[in-house]
């Protein structure tokens, strides 16, 4: 039998002790004492919102647009992007919030490491964490639960002097980072900038070239903006466009200093943060790589009360389960951008979970999955047999199993937005018709609803084109999906349902760079895709089906290649994007929709979907906006209390 | 010894050109082209952005992707001769930058998973050896065989789980160097340290133990124990000592293993070291920063055994004369 004496047993303690010592260590108290505070104070205090408008310095002639909403629809359901489609929008003013609090330090939850993309780049990857530092020539006003409200950035306001022209008005008191006064020959040079890489000498600076362009360009060319004085530009656009107005106001048009970019030929990236000169709310202070982005408030800001807390950062956490944990723990306040690896059920039980700590925005629909065809190989060169997938998809079960019907039925616009069809009409059409347990048509909300199953019409119209197509016994076919947010599920979904009109599909799963590549080559059948929203907007909604990747795909994915509609589809894009009057643009909206569902789609929507936007209560003053590219300065932000920012 | 010393160290430099050959090849042979991963994006849930061919032509041209494989390949092993790694495709800084900076990282995560590992491991396994069939020693070989069987991946989940169920706590999210706070680091790197060193500690305990009763049944125990020794100094002075040279050797060996193990733990605990770049890196398709990473660590590793292998030959002389 062993026999330890004090001597020899000293080892194994003093090895036990370190260890315990290192445990302590590790396990400190400080964290779970600060997330007791949050909770605490959190729920002692509402804030109350007193907004007053500020007095709009210069007085334009206007005509203010007013939109109806949708009756039952919340605020963030609707869409940003179809106002102005009228002559001369209003130039919001700013409002002040009465009672904020100032101070307080936000760390927000960043997805990735932010890409080293051109500041102008549609990349909203690089974008939240640029943002903060610059300001646009407009905004979608951050401060109000109203998607439609547009307002001045760095302009004071503007106006629209005829049909293709604008001029703006710009702050007076507006300056660069270094001290130097934004001027109209800033914007001039942003405005040409955003939407032409090789334009004014910007092809020359290491970083300023961009891969892709922002959504303007196709509203407006290098050369069309002038600089009337220090402070007014005037802007033509090619032709009149509603959407013009709204895509300048996106967070990703952002204005940049002609001075550094041209003259210091410092280029605007992350990748240079040092170099940053902006206008913005916050300095750029440190970028930790794949750590974290930090920021202070820019003590010489030009809006005056603004920003409201001291500073922040940006915390990169790629991992999911971590991500839910950091908001568990209270380590981070908010996400800084729509995307994250928080899944739609994990976000709805998180809700639950962290109900008072911290509230669960759905920002949507922002992004639209579907079914796209290859139209150059059988069986889907035959417009009946995509008529019939489209009529055979039960899109309900897909928002049901995927987001516990958090998401939207995949029509070709949004429903229940402005130029989208209510709800209630969809389910009369068919492909989007549903009985109940009794086989009764059901007219209203989906959910919960005892035995629904898709209206059995819709099943036997598409067997009937099938039969029509010569294919009334179905067909064996591969159904393709890149191994990314999560295709392969919808694809299983998609292939279930296909079998009740006889289409055996095989799901054929790529890695996610090796489906582009087949799918360049022309290599699939029909597969599953999607993509995200930048604006719910026609022009930029029904860009899908016009000139886009899917249709090039669709079309056999050569360079070149494009898919067009027999049916008139393109002619009715290039007249709605250049219709002012509302009801008009409606109209044919509709007209394009009842294309893509009755006639000829190349590709078909299954579900427009939402992604939760988590912010801790003691965060103030955030509204949703549906949008990846809306809202991201941070300048209006408060807390309360104070205190329970840190 | 010189003759030994001169052949292990020649045998080096094939192993590595092999590694460059495989890692270079399989990186172009698994499908993914890094200048539509630039242009799509849509990496983890991320926005899908449209792109024309031409800008795809400009980009591959750009990033070199355009030239035969073989060009690629030695322009690379060309520049990595001269310590130059290239440019990282997505970051577009100097890849060397990032190693340096990542590097400490990584290699401070697996000396704390190994310190971790050893501090456990080796008590344990004495205490199996000496208490053999006992409860304690069926207990021991349970957790050692959990911990050799468990992915590290998984444990740190439950973990981080189990932190956060039980005591609403999860280590610091961001990270600061060990120079910069102590404390705040060993906070952040003990949990990833532990979950690393989980199957270490499992397989160094079950190595010390074997050795030990290895030992154990030795003529010199047997005569330490018949000359009177008490049992501690016998397992301590005389069977512990003899034990260890297997259990240092292994443990140095699998420090090269956690350094390539890190990968997964990283991105979970948020520790900006080697692992989390890799792995960005390869969602990426970033080339020069992929091939680079694991050239670092093949060189580690093949350092690490080239030492061990000197350092055995050097206690072991019938190693070096076969």
């Amino acid at each position: 039998m062993l026999r330890l004496n004090s001597r020899n047993v000293r080892y194994v303690v003093l090895g036990s002790m370190l260890f315990t010592l290192l445990f302590l260590i590790a396990c400190g108290s400080a964290a779970p004492a600060e997330q007791v505070v949050v909770e605490k104070e959190v729920i002692k205090e509402v804030p109350k919102e007193v907004v007053v408008e500020k007095e709009v310095v210069k007085e334009v002639e206007i005509t203010k647009i007013v939109e109806v909403r949708p009756e039952g629809m919340k605020p963030a359901q609707m869409v940003a992007a179809t106002v102005a489609p009228e002559a001369k929008p209003e130039p919001t003013a700013v409002p002040v919030m009465a009672e904020t609090k100032r101070g307080g330090f936000i760390t927000f939850m960043d997805y990735n490491a932010p890409t080293q993309k051109a500041i102008w780049e549609w990349a909203g990857s690089q974008l939240k964490n640029t943002s903060p530092v610059f300001n646009g020539l407009l905004e979608f006003n951050p401060e109000t639960d109203d998607p439609l409200d547009i307002r001045g950035d760095l302009a004071e306001s503007w106006e629209q002097t005829g049909p293709t022209t604008y001029v703006f008005y710009l702050r007076k008191n507006a300056a660069w980072h270094d001290g130097k006064p934004v001027t109209a020959e800033d914007i001039v040079f942003s405005m040409d900038g955003g939407v032409c890489a090789d334009c004014n000498g910007l092809d020359g600076i290491q970083g300023a070239t961009r891969s892709g362009a922002i959504f303007t360009d196709n509203y407006y060319e290098a050369g069309m903006s002038r600089a009337i004085d220090q402070h007014t530009v005037e802007v033509e656009t090619l032709f009149p466009a509603p959407a013009f107005i709204p895509t300048l106001s996106l967070d990703v048009f952002k204005m940049l200093p002609k001075h550094t970019v041209l003259g210091e030929r410092k280029a605007q990236t992350i990748k240079t943060p040092e170099d940053f000169n902006g206008s913005g709310p916050f300095l750029h202070k440190k970028y930790t790589k794949d750590v974290q982005n930090e920021y202070e408030a820019n003590p010489n800001y030009w809006k005056e009360g603004y920003p409201r807390i001291d500073g922040m950062r940006h915390v990169i956490i790629i991992d999911s389960a971590s991500q839910m944990a950091a908001f568990q723990t209270g380590q981070v306040l908010m996400v800084n951008w729509i995307v994250h690896q928080i899944g739609v059920h994990d976000a709805l039980r998180l809700q639950e979970e962290l109900k008072g700590k911290v509230d669960f925005h759905w920002a949507g629909p922002i992004l639209a999955h579907g079914v796209g065809f290859n139209t150059t190989k059988a069986p889907f060169d035959d417009v009946r047999v995509r008529q019939a997938v489209n009529l055979a998809i039960d899109r309900w079960e897909v928002v049901d199993t995927l987001s516990a019907g958090v998401w939207w039925m995949g029509s070709p616009f949004p429903p229940d937005t402005v130029f989208g069809r209510k709800t209630e009409e969809l389910l009369s059409l068919p492909g989007y018709r549903y009985v109940d347990g009794s086989g009764t048509p059901v007219t209203g909300s989906l959910k919960g609803i005892e035995g629904l199953q898709k209206d059995p019409r819709d099943l036997d119209q598409a067997r009937q084109l099938l039969a029509e197509a010569g294919l009334p016994d179905g067909f064996e076919v591969t159904l393709s999906a890149r191994n990314a947010v999560g295709y392969p599920d919808e694809a299983a979904i998609v292939a279930e349902q296909l079998k009740k009109i006889g289409i055996q599909a095989t799901i054929k799963t790529y890695e996610s760079a090796a489906g582009y590549k087949a799918y360049d080559a022309g290599e699939f059948q029909f597969m599953v895709q999607g993509r995200s929203l930048s604006l719910m907007d026609p022009d930029v909604v029904y860009a899908q089906w016009v000139n886009s990747t899917m249709t090039r795909w669709g079309a056999g994915g050569a360079p070149g290649a494009n898919f067009q509609h027999p049916s008139g589809f393109e002619d009715l894009y290039k007249q709605q994007s250049q219709e002012l009057d509302l009801e008009k643009r409606k109209a044919i909206v509709r007209q394009m929709e009842d294309i893509l569902m009755n006639e000829d789609a190349q590709y078909i929507n299954l579900f427009w979907g939402a992604r939760a936007f988590p912010v801790a209560t003691q965060v103030k003053n955030f509204h949703l906006h549906p949008s990846h590219y809306m809202g991201t300065k941070w300048e209006h932000l408060w807390c309360d209390p104070v205190d329970a920012c840190r | 010894m010189q003759a030994y010393v001169a052949k292990r160290t020649l045998l080096f430099i094939p192993t590595l050109l092999l590694v460059t050959i495989v890692i270079f090849v399989l990186l172009r042979i698994v499908p993914g082209d890094p200048a539509v991963m630039l242009l799509a994006g849509g990496e983890a849930g991320g926005e899908e952005n449209e792109y024309s061919q031409e800008q795809l032509a400009e980009l591959r041209a750009k990033l070199g992707t355009d030239k035969p494989i073989v060009i690629q390949y030695a322009i690379w092993v060309g520049n990595m001769a001269r310590l130059d790694f290239g440019t990282s495709f997505f970051y577009e800084t100097p890849v060397a930058a990032d190693l340096k900076q990542k590097f400490p990282v990584t290699l401070e995560l697996a000396i704390l998973a190994t310190i971790l590992a050893i501090i456990v491991a080796v008590p344990m396994g004495v205490v199996s050896a000496i208490r053999q069939d006992t409860i304690a020693d069926y207990a021991t070989r349970v957790i050692t065989i959990a911990g050799v069987a468990i992915p590290n991946f998984w444990l740190a989940i439950l973990m981080i789980f189990f932190l956060v169920l039980i005591f609403g706590w999860m280590p610091p999210i961001v990270y600061v160097s060990l120079w910069e706070d102590p404390t705040s680091n060993l906070k952040q790197l003990f949990f990833p340290a532990l979950a690393l060193g989980f199957s270490n500690m499992a397989f160094i305990a079950r190595i010390t133990r074997s050795a030990m009763l290895e030992v154990f049944r030795e003529d010199y125990i047997r005569t330490a124990r018949s000359k009177g020794l008490r049992e501690a100094v016998v397992v301590f002075r005389h069977a512990l000592k003899n034990a260890m040279l297997p259990v240092v050797t292994i443990s140095g060996y699998e420090f090269g293993r956690l350094m390539a193990g890190t990968i997964i733990i990283e991105v979970i605990f948020m520790v900006p070291g080697m692992g989390r770049l890799l792995v960005t890196s390869i969602f990426h398709r970033d080339f020069p920063m992929i091939q680079a990473v694991i050239v670092l660590i093949t060189v580690l590793v093949l350092v690490l055994n080239l030492v061990l292998d000197l350092f055995y030959a050097w206690l072991n002389p019938r190693i070096r004369y076969t």
